[in-house]
Parts: structure tokens; C-alpha cells; sequence
């Protein structure tokens, strides 16, 4: 089960799987409530991330990899910010503004917001 | 900066972001050059779930270029033109339109084929990817006034991604228009026409590293060269296969 998560002050209270999807897909660069969108991600190999690609971005880790590198050699856009843990996620994503990550429902605290819960 | 005349112009040297092998050689290898020296003005309007990108650009370049195994030199002055490109994130539209003042060999020298002649040229592109299936087209025209071929080519790819590995079938034909301003002249090794069919697939091996099978048959030269670099008028060969494997890494 995966909750997106943003911050916990000033971050909108809700947000579209579609939203979510153009933010993770260069196709936008603002959250709901306007703000400049940053996005982390998991590190390749992390069944949370391939879960998350599944019903989200529905596109493959291989799809993915040869759009970044597309998006980065054309000028069009950084890749979201790999983190290498889910906690490491759940603090970055606590403590940047605009920022969006996704997490296991059972890490949920305080620090951070739930603004999706996707389902499947 | 990089000519923006293909659909796949600015990965040309990015082959780990293509799907091919190489790119069609019908459609990307009639202009001899890539890159220019000028500026560009370029707007994206972003809609409810699709987004229209036009540019203007306009600059110069001085290059060296091979024709039929022989190194000539390019000068292209005066280029302008216009892109508009319109993507719902699954189809491509693309359209380009470029004009220029074109020198290519020089005057005196053992090539010239034509000194500061208008050129133009047109291009019309389509894909669809949806993570699963790919399809790509292109279809372009250069006019040069003179001796220079004035062609028309064009190409369809269709793939279809199946976890690591994209098999792909291409199909692409060029052909030049006016073989009549060659006619007798010793230049009429310009000629040029060929269809070429192509069966390859892209291994996505590890993250960032792919690999690239490709077989590629061409024929239908007619009474040209069909284009290949030491073939003789009327054929020491009418068709020809090439293999190739290519390792992509991006970092």
C-alpha cells in the first residue's frame, strides 16, 4: 500500500493521480496549489519504486531511463531526485518545499502529508 | 547549435535515446550537416493534457562534409526556419520548414556543385509511444537549385518494447527529383534512389547501457548508385545488406 506524501506545512491537501503522473513525467512542473514541483524517487531495484511506476507513470524502468536521458541531453528537464531509502525519502520530502514523494502507508507520521493514496 | 530539421535531431549523437541502431539513412544522411552557428526563440504553450511547441531559428555554419567518399566543403548562409511540434504525450506532430543560400565544393576546386544557390526544405513527422508500442515516420524534401540532388525520403518504424528488449521494423526510401540537370554530366553519380527495409532490436541490458542488433536490406537503385560510396552507374551492385551491433551507454 503507497501514499503520496508532501510537505506537511504549506503543501496542497490533495493531489490527482494524473497530477502526479505529469510531475514524474516532466509533462508539468507545478504542484496543485501552484507551487514549483520537486520530485524524489526511489533508487532502481526498490519494489516500492517499481510498484509506484506500475500504477502511476505506467511506463517501464527501461521506457523511463532512456526518457531522462533524453529530457537532460535536450535541456528539457532533470529526472526526479533518487533517494536511497524510504526514510531518507520521508525526511527530504518533510523539510523541501514543493516537494512530492511516495512512501509505505505504514511510515506515515507527523512530518509529512498525505495528499493520494492511490488505488489500484 | 544543432540544425533542428529531424524529429530525432537532437539525440543524433545520443544513440542510447533512439530506438534504432542508426537512424534511417533515407531521411537523416541527404543534408551532410548537423550543426550551426545562430540562435533560436522558442515557445511552449502547455494545455489541459498536451502541449504546442513552435520555434524560429536563423544562423550560419561552415562545414566539411563527405559526398560519395570525397571530403567537400559546406557553407550555408542566411538559414531561417520555423518548427512546430504538438505532443498529448502518446503522438508527436511535427512539422519544419528551413530556407538558406547553399555552397557545396568550392569554385576552382576539384568539387563544386554549386555556389551560393537557394535551398529549402520541408519535413512532416509523426510518433506514437505509449511505453509499449512505438511508431515513428518522418517524410522530407531539400530542393537546391543546381546540380545538387533535390530528394524526397521518407521512413516508418514500428516497435513494440517488451520488458528489456524493443524489436523494431523499419522501411525507408529516398529518391531524387531532378536527375534531368544531370543528365550526361559526369555528376550524374548524384542520382539517387534506394528503398531499404530494416530488422533490428534495442537490448536494454543493464540501466543506462543498450544494445542494438540491426539487419538492413536495400535495393532499387534503378539507374543510380542507390547512394553507396563506391558503386558504379548502372550497377556493379543492385542491392546490398548491412549488419550492425552497437552498444549505447549514456552517463
Amino acid at each position: 500500500m503507497q501514499t503520496f506524501s508532501v510537505k506537511r506545512s504549506g503543501g496542497p491537501d490533495s493531489i490527482t493521480k494524473q497530477q502526479v503522473r505529469n510531475i514524474y513525467l516532466n509533462r508539468s512542473s507545478q504542484m496543485p496549489d501552484g507551487q514549483r514541483a520537486v520530485a524524489f524517487e526511489l533508487a532502481p531495484g526498490n519494489s516500492m519504486r517499481d510498484e509506484f511506476n506500475e500504477l502511476i507513470t505506467e511506463r517501464s524502468d527501461a521506457w523511463l531511463q532512456s526518457f531522462w536521458s533524453r529530457q537532460v541531453l535536450t535541456g528539457k528537464g532533470q529526472p526526479p531526485t533518487e533517494m536511497s531509502s524510504a526514510s531518507g525519502m520521508k525526511s527530504v520530502v518533510s523539510s523541501t518545499l514543493g516537494s512530492i514523494g511516495y512512501l509505505d502507508s505504514t511510515l506515515v507520521d507527523d512530518s509529512v502529508k498525505v495528499a493520494l493514496t492511490p488505488e489500484d | 547549435m544543432r540544425l533542428p530539421l529531424f524529429m530525432e535531431s537532437e539525440t543524433l549523437e545520443i544513440g542510447y535515446g533512439q530506438p534504432w541502431a542508426r537512424p534511417p539513412e533515407a531521411v537523416y544522411d541527404p543534408v551532410p550537416v548537423r550543426s550551426y552557428l545562430g540562435g533560436d526563440l522558442d515557445h511552449t504553450f502547455n494545455f489541459e493534457s498536451s502541449s504546442l511547441e513552435t520555434r524560429i531559428f536563423g544562423g550560419h555554419l561552415e562545414d566539411e562534409a563527405d559526398s560519395l567518399g570525397q571530403t567537400v566543403d559546406v557553407e550555408l548562409r542566411n538559414i531561417t526556419g520555423l518548427t512546430t511540434n504538438w505532443t498529448d504525450y502518446a503522438w508527436i506532430f511535427r512539422g519544419v520548414y528551413a530556407q538558406l543560400r547553399a555552397s557545396v565544393g568550392s569554385v576552382g576546386g576539384p568539387i563544386n556543385l554549386g555556389q551560393d544557390e537557394k535551398a529549402e526544405f520541408m519535413g512532416l513527422g509523426m510518433s506514437y509511444d505509449d511505453g509499449a508500442w512505438l511508431l515513428m515516420s518522418e517524410l522530407t524534401r531539400v530542393k537546391v537549385d543546381g546540380v545538387f540532388q533535390n530528394t524526397d525520403s521518407a521512413y516508418i518504424t514500428f516497435g513494440r518494447r517488451i520488458v528489456e528488449v524493443t524489436p523494431y521494423i523499419t522501411a525507408s526510401w529516398i529518391e531524387s527529383k531532378d536527375n534531368f540537370k544531370r543528365d550526361g554530366t559526369p555528376l550524374d553519380v548524384l542520382d539517387v534512389r534506394r528503398q531499404a527495409y530494416s530488422l533490428g532490436f534495442r537490448w536494454d541490458l543493464v540501466s543506462s547501457v543498450a544494445m542494438k542488433f540491426d539487419w538492413t536490406h536495400a535495393r532499387g537503385f534503378g539507374n543510380t548508385t542507390g547512394g553507396l560510396i563506391g558503386n558504379q552507374l548502372g550497377g556493379s551492385y543492385d542491392s546490398t545488406d548491412v549488419y550492425t551491433v552497437r552498444l549505447n551507454a549514456a552517463f
